[in-house]
C-alpha cells in the first residue's frame, strides 16, 4: 500500500452498515437488464430500493434500471430514475432508494461521481454500491457491496470516494426456496414443469441423496477413514432418536392419517360425480325437451 | 384489488433488441397457446409481490412474447392497490402506460401476454376476475392469466397456474345471455369456462448459471415443506370452503326454483285471462259485436303487466360456482394422494429400519 499523507482525513469511524442483505430478485433483475443492455454500452447502472433495518442493515428488495451515457461525462437519467421511484412507490410505499448498482469487475472512476449523486438523492445517508461480476473474471457471478468512503484532503473539502467492501448475504423466504427448486430444476435440465408431484418427487430425491452423504460419512467413520466430530454425531443421535420406537403408536398413528384422507378423497369425488351427473341430467333434460317442442 | 384492463395501444418501437419485438402489438398468431414458458425473473418478481401484501390479494401485468405455439413471459410489473376509488381507474391506466414507456426505454419487451393474480384457495374464480379476463382476451386473443397461490407454495409446491377462457365460453360470454337453453345448446359444462396451460420455466444461459451459483448458497437449501406430514390444517380449510361453496350452490338453485315457480303462474294466469277472453268473444259473436284481440302479441300490447314473462336469472354464477366446487375437490384429491404417498413411505422407513 502507497503512504498514506497525514493531511489526508481517511477517518477511523466504523461502517455505517454491519451487512447487506439481498433478496434474489434484485440479482435476476440487474442480469435481466445486463442482457437486454445496447450492443454500445459496457457496464449498465441502476437503482436499488430497499430498506435501513434497526439493527443497521441494509435490506434491498427490489431494483430498477437507469439510463446513463459514460462517453466523456457522465450522465444519469435523472428524471427516469426520478419517475420510476414514484411509480414503485405506488406499489410498495415502504421501499426507498439505498443505493444503486452497476455490472463490471471493478470500480471505476466515474462510480464516485454516480456514487456522489446517489447520495444527494438520499439526503446524505450513506448509499450502498451492489457491483455485479458479469464478466465472470474469478470464474463465477460475483455480487459485491460497498459503501463509499468520502476522503477528504485537509480544508478543501471532498476529494473522492474509497469503496470499502461490506459484506453481504441472500435472504429468502420459503417461497422463494420453494420456487427456487423448481427454478434450479430448469437450471440443470431443458425445461421444468410446475406441477405438484413433479416436487414432491425432487424434494424426496434430494432428501434420498442427504441420506446417502450422510450414510457414508458414518460408513467411513466407523471405518476409521474420516475423523469423527462430536458436534455432527450427537445431532444425528437427537435425529434418530425423533422416529418413533414401538411399532404399535406408529401403527396407529399411521391408519388414523390413512383414513381420514381416505375419507376425505371419497368426499371429493362423491361431490364431483354428484356434479357431473347434474349436468349430465340437464343435457338430458334439454335434448327430451327439444325433442318435444318438435 | 385493483383489476387490470389491457393497456391502450402503444405505438410500436423499432429500436429493439430482438427482432420478435418489432411484431405489431396485435397478436396475428391463430391456433392455440399450447405452453406458457415463465422465465425465472418473472416467478420472483410474482412471489415477492404477493407475499409482501398478504392477506390482500394483488394483480400485476404480465410482458413478454408471443411465439407460435408458446407463450413466453419475460418480464411483469405490479399494479398498485387502488385505495382511491373516484380516479381509481385513470390513474390506473396512466400508472400502465408510464410504466410501459420506462421499461421500453430499457429494452424490455412492452408487449402484454396477460396478467397475474394471487390467491387463496380458489378464490380467484369469481365474477370480477373472468370479467377482466375477457376484457384481456378481446384485446390479446392469446393473453392468458397466471394464478399464484402464496400460502400454498410456502407449503411446499409452487402453485403456478395458467388459465384462460376457453373459445366456447368466450363466445358465451360476449353474447352475454346465460339461460338454460343458451347454456345447454352449446354443450357447456363447468369445466369448459377455464382452459388450463401447462406451465414450464425457462431460463436464458446467464440465469441457468446464476442459480447453479446460487444453489449452493446457504440461503437457498431446500426446506423439504412439501414432506412434511401436517395435513390436517389444509384439508380442514379446504373442507370449510367447500361447504361454503356448496351453500352458495344451494342459494343459486333456490332462486332458479322461484323463478320457475313464478313463471309457471304467469303463464297459468295467461292462461285463465286467454280462456276469458274467448269465452267472451263467443258472446260477442253471438250478439254481433267487434272481436276483442286474443293472440298473444296483442295481449302483451293491451295487458303488460299480466303477459310478460319474468326473465330467467343468469346461469353465470352457478357456473362459477360449481367450477370452484370443482377446483377445490381437485385440489383436495392431488393433496390426498400425495399425502398418502408419504404416509407410505414413512411406514416403509420405520419399518425398514
Amino acid at each position: 500500500m502507497a503512504q498514506v499523507p497525514s493531511n489526508l482525513n481517511l477517518g477511523t469511524g466504523s461502517d455505517p452498515y454491519d451487512k447487506v442483505i439481498v433478496h434474489p430478485v434484485v440479482v435476476f433483475n440487474i442480469l435481466d437488464h445486463w442482457i437486454r443492455r445496447p450492443d454500445t454500452k459496457q457496464r449498465v447502472i441502476g437503482t436499488l430500493l430497499g430498506s435501513i433495518t434497526e439493527d443497521g442493515n441494509v435490506e434491498i428488495r427490489n431494483c430498477y434500471p437507469v439510463p446513463h451515457t459514460e462517453a466523456e461525462q457522465i450522465a444519469v437519467n435523472l428524471e427516469y430514475h426520478r419517475n420510476m421511484l414514484q411509480l414503485h412507490a405506488r406499489v410498495a410505499p415502504e421501499d426507498v432508494v439505498v443505493g444503486w448498482y452497476a455490472t463490471g469487475n471493478e470500480v471505476k472512476m466515474s462510480s464516485g461521481l454516480i456514487h456522489n449523486f446517489y447520495q444527494r438523492e438520499m439526503n446524505q445517508n450513506a448509499p450502498v454500491h451492489l457491483l455485479l461480476d458479469t464478466d465472470l473474471s474469478k470464474g463465477k457471478i460475483e455480487v459485491t457491496t460497498f459503501h463509499g468512503f468520502q476522503i477528504n484532503f485537509g480544508e478543501k473539502g471532498a476529494l473522492q470516494q474509497y469503496f470499502l467492501p461490506l459484506p453481504n448475504e441472500y435472504l429468502a423466504y420459503d417461497q422463494d426456496k420453494v420456487a427456487f427448486d423448481v427454478l434450479s430444476q430448469s437450471a440443470t435440465s431443458e425445461k421444468a414443469s410446475v406441477s405438484d408431484l413433479n416436487s414432491l418427487e425432487h424434494n424426496l430425491n434430494k432428501l434420498l441423496s442427504l441420506l446417502e452423504d450422510v450414510s457414508q460419512y458414518v460408513d467411513e467413520v466407523v471405518a476409521g477413514k474420516a475423523a469423527p466430530n462430536n458436534a455432527v454425531g450427537r445431532a444425528l443421535q437427537q435425529t434418530l432418536a425423533l422416529l418413533p420406537t414401538s411399532e404399535a403408536s406408529f401403527e396407529h398413528m399411521f391408519t388414523n392419517g390413512v383414513q381420514d384422507v381416505l375419507m376425505v378423497i371419497y368426499l371429493a369425488n362423491l361431490t364431483r360425480s354428484h356434479l357431473l351427473l347434474a349436468e349430465r341430467m340437464r343435457d338430458q333434460n334439454a335434448a327430451a325437451q327439444q325433442t318435444q317442442t318438435v | 384489488m385493483h383489476l387490470p384492463s389491457p393497456p391502450p395501444q402503444l405505438p410500436v418501437h423499432s429500436d429493439s433488441v430482438r427482432p420478435y419485438t418489432t411484431m405489431s402489438i396485435k397478436q396475428e398468431q391463430d391456433g392455440a397457446v399450447e405452453v406458457v414458458k415463465v422465465d425465472a425473473l418473472v416467478v420472483l418478481k410474482m412471489i415477492k409481490h404477493c407475499r409482501e401484501n398478504l392477506p390482500d390479494l394483488v394483480t400485476g401485468q404480465l410482458l413478454g412474447l408471443d411465439v407460435d405455439r408458446s407463450l413466453e413471459v419475460t418480464n411483469c410489473f405490479p399494479f398498485p392497490s387502488s385505495a382511491d376509488g373516484e380516479d381509481g381507474d385513470e390513474a390506473g391506466t396512466q400508472y400502465q402506460i408510464e410504466m410501459m414507456r420506462c421499461l421500453r426505454e430499457v429494452n424490455v419487451d412492452s408487449n402484454t401476454v396477460g396478467w397475474y393474480t394471487s390467491s387463496y384457495m380458489s378464490s380467484h374464480l369469481n365474477k370480477s376476475v373472468l370479467e377482466a379476463q375477457y376484457n384481456f382476451q378481446s384485446t390479446f386473443p392469446r393473453s392468458v392469466m397466471l394464478v399464484y397461490d402464496p400460502l400454498r407454495t410456502s407449503q411446499g409446491s409452487l402453485a403456478l397456474t395458467a388459465l384462460r377462457l376457453s373459445d366456447k365460453f368466450f363466445a358465451l360470454y360476449k353474447r352475454g345471455e346465460f339461460t338454460k337453453d343458451s347454456v345447454t345448446e352449446l354443450n357447456l359444462s363447468f369445466a369448459d369456462i377455464y382452459q388450463q396451460i401447462p406451465v414450464e420455466v425457462s431460463n436464458s444461459g446467464v440465469f441457468k448459471a446464476m442459480l447453479l451459483e446460487l444453489g449452493d448458497n446457504a440461503a437457498f437449501q431446500p426446506t423439504f415443506e412439501s414432506l412434511d406430514m401436517a395435513t390436517n390444517s389444509f384439508l380442514e380449510n379446504n373442507l370449510e370452503t367447500l361447504n361454503l361453496c356448496i351453500s352458495d350452490l344451494q342459494q343459486e338453485q333456490g332462486k332458479q326454483q322461484m323463478w320457475q315457480r313464478n313463471a309457471n303462474k304467469v303463464l297459468a294466469q295467461q292462461q285463465a285471462f286467454l280462456q276469458r277472453r274467448k269465452a267472451e268473444n263467443a258472446q260477442r259473436k253471438a250478439m254481433g259485436q267487434d272481436l276483442l284481440p286474443e293472440t298473444a302479441a296483442d295481449l302483451e300490447h293491451e295487458n303488460p303487466a299480466l303477459f310478460k314473462l319474468p326473465s330467467e336469472p343468469s346461469r353465470l354464477e352457478a357456473l362459477l360456482i360449481t367450477n370452484q366446487i370443482n377446483n377445490h375437490c381437485e385440489e383436495i384429491l392431488k393433496f390426498g394422494g400425495q399425502s398418502l404417498s408419504k404416509l407410505f413411505v414413512s411406514k416403509s422407513l420405520i419399518s425398514g429400519k
